[in-house]
């Protein structure tokens, strides 16, 4: 089972996915990048955990598929945050 | 004058103590259990073979004129803060990656296992340590503000790939300015750590921060297990050979040559029982084939002559060819039955038992040896021929037939194709494996003969790699760990640390050397021989002759701090374990004997007593031993000289 990280639809979506489809590259055991669209996005698990969020960017949801985090735009677009995203909720 | 003598005698020792080290040494022992610190005044210490050494230079501690400032790196303080917190991510980083190849790897080659998954909760480990390194660094000179948010981490992790390029900017950045301040008159440090070993040259290990070293990986040590390296058993089994050698001495000088040569028949009649196998199970399965084969023929010959050209034609060319293919079918059959019937005598005359025909003239052994080894290349060579040349022939003829079969299409008997799989199948993949075994078989027994084998594999050894990784100077010294069991560690190692503190022109000013020494304490499992002499049940089996043991025994090593009456096995260190003995139950002129049981050491394995029963007897198996460790005195002697 697989860290799914959601994109959620927004301008930067595309550069979301691509550079965290680079941090998801390095464990391809454990990670995935999932844009709106494709089958396994869950969009009603999504929903639900940007329904609060200003500016959401992308879900983060552990291998149970639990919301571990959600992050906003800027924060989906920082390589940083979202290999710990993966990271941390590998180990969650 | 004798009181002068006497006063400088008392004192050099204190005087030799009264500067501390600039390294200090602390062993930090498995489990993160409290560390213990090397004495600070003593230039060797001992440590655990599955400890860290912790070691922390201190340039305050170098003798210095008096008209010195007294602390030249106070200043570099955060520097050598922001070099450890570097260091940190740059180790997380590599662990990281080479992790991420394996991961890549193993899960492209579409594996799903337990082992992946701990792969990856290593790797999120690893990469959370990385990220929190690299958010320390960051926090070093913006304290207090939201470093994760900041353009300089977003850089560090702009790509996976960039964190790399982003730690050796920083990293150049610290050493110009280390360098800098190294012009301007500062110390440096040059630190290296070297595994001494008995009989070996030393090895370079690697110290973080302080050289460019690869890392050795981690040497998988467990204090309790049956699982024993290589290395040891190894050891052990030169130990026990050696063990052998004497008791041989004792019996027949040339025992231990024929123990040598046992050795290899054994593995070479392990390989001729593989093929014998596989040959029987071959024969087993095919010896019917060529009724099949036969009848294929004849269906094919009946078809033809019912049927009109061109029809007519082609089913007779088929019985041919399939007639041409029963003909070699059967005399592969024949070849095989024949293999069979010549490697069966084959391990009987590779059986060690059958050298101790010549146990009691040790002039003939070797002629004997030789001789069993010469008969026997004889026949493995034939037989590999036969074999060889039947599975040659089988698939040209074999494809004739089936192209055959092909171009009369459906006109084909129904059991054409089928005849054909299970000559490929059972016949042609079958021959395989025991011309495998066999072909090694005739090496083994080749170099038996060639005296020169082994001194020309000795000479055809690998060449060193003298890229040499160089050990760097260091403007801000910090402190580094070392695990041991990243050195190779084996007991009785030797490490090394040796620091060179230069000033601004590059000048040695000081230089010091501590050593730790590399021990296995406290409960531990190991490899032990001895020198047993068995005293059997029935005392007219054996009584009191020598034998050769190997043991399986755990054993405590204590600390040195536990030499007091307290600790009553600091002397007497007990074992207990498991013996392997040689046994010559009935006399020296019969076949070699082992016998299984209990063990007791006392004194580091010197003196050993067991009680055990032997393997190739049914009745009075009985037997007792008492014995001596005496490779492991000579060892120590020899060590000592």
């Amino acid at each position: 089972l697989h860290v799914r990280f959601c994109v959620v639809p927004s301008p930067y979506a595309d550069e979301i996915a691509q550079i965290a489809r680079e941090f998801a590259a390095m464990d391809p055991n454990a990670r995935r990048v999932v844009v709106a669209g494709e089958d396994d996005y869950p969009e009603e698990e999504v929903a639900v955990a940007i329904a609060d969020v200003a500016n959401p960017g992308a879900v983060v949801l552990t291998q149970a598929g639990n919301v571990y985090a959600v992050l906003d735009v800027d924060d989906a677009r920082n390589g940083g945050l979202i290999d710990l995203s993966f990271a941390k909720a590998r180990i969650a | 004058m004798k009181r002068l003598l006497l006063i400088l005698f008392v004192a050099m020792p204190a005087l030799g103590q009264g500067r501390p080290y600039i390294l200090s040494v602390e062993e930090i022992p498995q489990g993160n259990a409290n560390a213990i610190l090397c004495p600070q005044t003593s230039a060797d210490c001992s440590a655990d073979i599955l400890s860290t050494l912790q070691i922390t230079p201190n340039l305050a501690n170098v003798p210095r004129p008096a008209t010195a400032t007294a602390s030249l790196n106070a200043d570099e303080a955060s520097d050598g803060q922001r070099r450890a917190h570097l260091n940190e991510a740059l180790g997380e980083l590599n662990q990281s990656l080479d992790l991420s190849r394996q991961i890549i790897e193993r899960h492209g080659a579409g594996e799903q296992s337990e082992a992946l998954e701990a792969m990856s909760d290593q790797f999120a480990r690893l990469r959370i340590a990385l990220n929190d390194a690299v958010v320390k660094y960051l926090a070093v000179d913006r304290p207090g503000e939201d470093i994760q948010r900041g353009e300089e981490y977003r850089a560090a992790f702009r790509t996976p790939s960039a964190t790399g390029q982003w730690l050796a900017e920083q990293i150049r950045t610290l050493d110009q300015r280390a360098a800098a301040r190294a012009a301007a008159g500062g110390l440096q440090l040059r630190l290296a750590a070297a595994r001494v070993r008995a009989n070996a040259p030393p090895e370079p290990l690697h110290l973080p921060g302080y050289d460019t070293y690869e890392p050795l990986s981690v040497t998988p040590i467990q204090r309790i297990t049956f699982n024993v390296s290589s290395e040891e058993r190894a050891r052990n089994a030169a130990d026990v050979q050696a063990t052998a050698a004497i008791v041989s001495l004792v019996r027949t000088n040339f025992k231990a040559l024929a123990d040598a040569y046992k050795k290899q028949l054994a593995d070479a009649r392990a390989r001729v029982d593989a093929a014998l196998g596989a040959v029987r199970q071959s024969v087993a399965r095919n010896g019917d084939l060529n009724v099949p084969v036969a009848m294929l023929a004849k269906d094919l010959n009946d078809l033809a002559a019912g049927a009109s050209e061109p029809l007519k034609s082609q089913l007779t060319k088929t019985a041919a060819d399939t007639t041409t293919l029963a003909a070699t079918v059967q005399t592969t059959i024949s070849a095989l039955t024949a293999a069979q019937t010549s490697l069966a005598s084959v391990p009987s005359k590779l059986d060690s038992s059958s050298m101790n025909v010549a146990a009691g003239r040790p002039d003939l052994v070797l002629d004997n040896v030789l001789g069993i080894a010469a008969g026997a290349q004889t026949t493995v060579t034939s037989t590999i021929a036969a074999l060889r040349s039947a599975h040659d022939v089988l698939p040209p003829q074999l494809a004739a037939v089936e192209s055959d079969l092909r171009a009369l299409g459906a006109n084909a008997p129904a059991v054409g194709s089928l005849v054909v799989a299970r000559v490929r199948a059972d016949l042609i993949e079958a021959i395989v494996a025991p011309i495998r075994d066999l072909d090694a078989t005739k090496l083994i027994l080749g170099a038996l003969g060639n005296r020169n084998a082994a001194s020309s594999a000795k000479t055809a050894g690998p060449v060193a790699d003298v890229s040499a990784p160089q050990v760097t100077t260091v403007a801000n010294p910090m402190p580094t760990r070392l695990e041991i069991a990243r050195t190779d560690p084996r007991d009785n190692d030797t490490i090394d640390l040796a620091a060179q503190v230069l000033d601004g022109a590059n000048g040695v000013v000081y230089e010091e050397h501590r050593s730790v020494r590399v021990r296995f304490y406290g409960w531990h499992s190991g490899l032990s021989s001895g020198l047993v002499f068995v005293r059997a049940q029935e005392t007219a089996q054996e009584n009191l002759k020598p034998e050769a043991a190997a043991i399986w025994r755990i054993v405590r090593t204590p600390r040195p701090w536990e030499d007091n009456w307290r600790h009553w096995y600091f002397r007497a260190r007990p074992a207990v374990g498991m013996h392997l003995t040689t046994l010559h139950f009935g006399g020296d002129n019969d076949a070699v004997q082992f016998g299984l049981g209990v063990s007791a050491h006392l004194f580091d394995d010197f003196f050993q007593l067991g009680y055990g029963w032997n393997l190739g007897s049914t009745t009075r198996r009985g037997y007792g031993y008492f014995g001596l460790g005496v490779m492991k005195i000579l060892r120590d002697a020899l060590a000592g000289r």
